[in-house]
């Protein structure tokens, strides 16, 4: 054999040769998860990640400010029109707040939703050329608006400083909201971005459907507006959930209806287990389609 | 031979007039390859902006529509503004606000999302803004008779004479929406988020424009300032041309004209200043 590596040519192809072989078979059928696969690429997901962070805030001329502003004028004019203008009472506490705090969960989903809706077509070069789990695509996407959730969320702090509101235990109830709003970004995102490669039509549909969700979740007003009959029905949009948690958290008052909060939680977990199924009986038609 | 640098060698033989005559013809032919250009890009764009959707330039019709439902549901059922004939009002309104706001929301990503073509030596960057503008004007157009038959036949309001004014103010709100997005799109070459920041200016301005409201609401002190607004003027102009059938109010369309000629200007200058950076930076 050794006769036979005296070229570089030869001892390259001896090289390859003996190169560990992975074979990577396309799922069939309700493929499993591979979370575990998942865990071992977690630094491609880092790197996916922090490549977002730094598109985003390179060569900016606000920076990070950018995270204060999107929330703080959306909070301006709702304060405008629905706080002066339609008069809607937001309780005990002061509406520029009660917007806020609805606000931070809000605008999250929604840039969550949008990036992960988006990221398939976005990233489509990568897809067609290497192969990783798929799964890694929307997940960064979800994660990377967490750094812009974080900048909120101190604002909201100082916010709460600012108009004295006494932080009650209801706030270490926080994190598990946050974790809701991240479950339902991804879980609404991973059924969209599947979508979203073989049917462009849902990047028409997005702009358009995060403003009607918007009046159908109680950001603007508040969700004891709504009929107690009909709050189970209304609770089948999971953000109605997050933000009224998110409210009741951060505010102390109004402790989210029961059966509304179960209903949201209900329909998170199952749009969320759905999507990464989806996601993975979709998965092998990626790199042909988009 | 010494090799003549100025330009305005061999003038003594073909004499001044000549020479300007040529500078027009060439000036003719330049000027007839970059509408050539034009046309085969705002086509281009026209094509591929629906391709791949199921509903193709059905959208076109839809979102306008959808966006028109919100807005009805919202101001007529939950804060009523009394206003007659509301769907019709706010869709004469909504169609040029859609056309301005699309056009400046894609205004940013306009120079960065077409890298290839302006690398190419001989390509001018601008072309891109009048394509973008063109493109969504033409959407606008497809829409116009759903609007007219709207206010015609479900509405019973005429069309008047104005009505044929209606060029006037489309070609002032191109030049409004070509300079100020080239603006937008020169600056966001440089400083990568004035997208982010001019789609929550546009936001701002919506509630600034009396897109959903009608000016009446507005009381007597603030209207010259409020006027000031070229979009806030255009869109009372299409809205007077189209919906209520009279003559605009001149004098603000005037200053409106003004306004736009200016952001054009500016736009331009800056585009201009800066042009030689641009292929650098992107």
């Amino acid at each position: 054999m050794v006769s036979k590596l005296n070229t570089p040519g030869q001892r390259y192809m001896y090289r390859i040769r003996n190169l560990p072989l992975t074979l990577i078979h396309p799922p069939k059928g309700l493929a499993p998860l591979e979370l575990g696969k998942l865990w071992r690429y977690r630094d491609l997901l880092y790197l996916f990640v922090w490549r977002d962070i730094k598109v985003r805030y390179k060569q900016t001329f606000v920076g990070t400010a950018w995270a204060l502003l999107q929330p703080l004028i959306a909070c301006l004019v709702l304060t405008l029109f629905f706080g002066k203008l339609a008069r809607i009472s937001s309780g005990e506490v002061p509406y520029p707040i009660f917007a806020y705090t609805a606000l931070v969960p809000w605008t999250y989903f929604v840039n969550a939703l949008t990036h992960s809706s988006n990221s398939l077509i976005f990233n489509s070069t990568i897809i067609t050329r290497v192969y990783f789990p798929r799964l890694i695509i929307p997940i960064s996407a979800v994660a990377t608006g967490l750094l812009d959730f974080a900048i909120a969320l101190l604002i909201l702090f100082g916010l709460m400083v600012f108009y004295g509101i006494i932080p009650t235990p209801a706030l270490l109830t926080l994190p598990f909201f946050m974790l809701m709003s991240l479950a339902t970004a991804l879980g609404f995102g991973l059924w969209l971005a599947v979508l979203n490669v073989e049917y462009r039509d849902i990047k028409f549909i997005l702009p358009f459907l995060t403003q009607i969700w918007l009046f159908a979740t109680p950001v603007a007003y508040p969700s004891n507006l709504v009929p107690e009959k009909w709050r189970i029905i209304y609770g089948l949009n999971p953000m109605a959930g997050v933000v009224d948690g998110f409210r009741w958290a951060i505010l102390g008052t109004n402790p989210p209806h029961i059966p509304l909060l179960i209903a949201s939680i209900t329909v998170v977990t199952i749009l969320l287990i759905g999507g990464l199924f989806f996601f993975r009986y979709k998965e092998d038609t990626f790199a042909d389609v988009v | 031979m010494a090799i003549k640098a100025d330009g305005l060698a061999g003038v003594g033989k073909t004499g001044y007039l000549s020479l300007i005559f040529r500078g027009f013809r060439y000036y003719r032919g330049f000027l007839s390859h970059q509408l050539d250009l034009l046309w085969h890009l705002v086509k281009r764009d026209f094509t591929l902006r629906y391709k791949g959707s199921v509903l193709g330039i059905l959208w076109s019709l839809l979102l306008p529509l959808a966006q028109l439902l919100v807005l009805v549901f919202l101001f007529q059922r939950v804060i009523p503004l009394g206003i007659d004939a509301y769907p019709a009002f706010v869709f004469t309104a909504l169609l040029p606000w859609t056309w301005f706001s699309s056009c400046l929301n894609s205004a940013g990503s306009l120079f960065l999302s077409n890298r290839d073509l302006i690398k190419k030596p001989g390509f001018p960057p601008c072309i891109l803004v009048g394509v973008n503008t063109l493109s969504n004007l033409l959407l606008f157009l497809v829409v116009l008779p759903v609007l007219v038959i709207m206010i015609v036949a479900f509405y019973g309001k005429p069309l008047t004479p104005y009505f044929l004014l209606l060029p006037l103010l489309l070609v002032v709100n191109v030049v409004l929406i070509w300079g100020v997005s080239l603006f937008v799109a020169t600056l966001n070459v440089f400083y990568r988020d004035i997208q982010y920041i001019v789609s929550v200016f546009v936001m701002l301005l919506f509630y600034l424009t009396p897109v959903f409201y009608s000016t009446s609401a507005i009381t007597e002190g603030y209207r010259f300032l409020y006027n000031l607004n070229p979009v806030a003027v255009l869109i009372q102009s299409y809205r007077a041309v189209i919906f209520f059938g009279r003559a605009p109010e001149w004098g603000f369309l005037f200053i409106a004209s003004v306004l736009s000629l200016l952001s054009c200007v500016v736009g331009y200058v800056f585009y201009r200043k800066k042009l030689h950076e641009i292929v650098d930076y992107i």
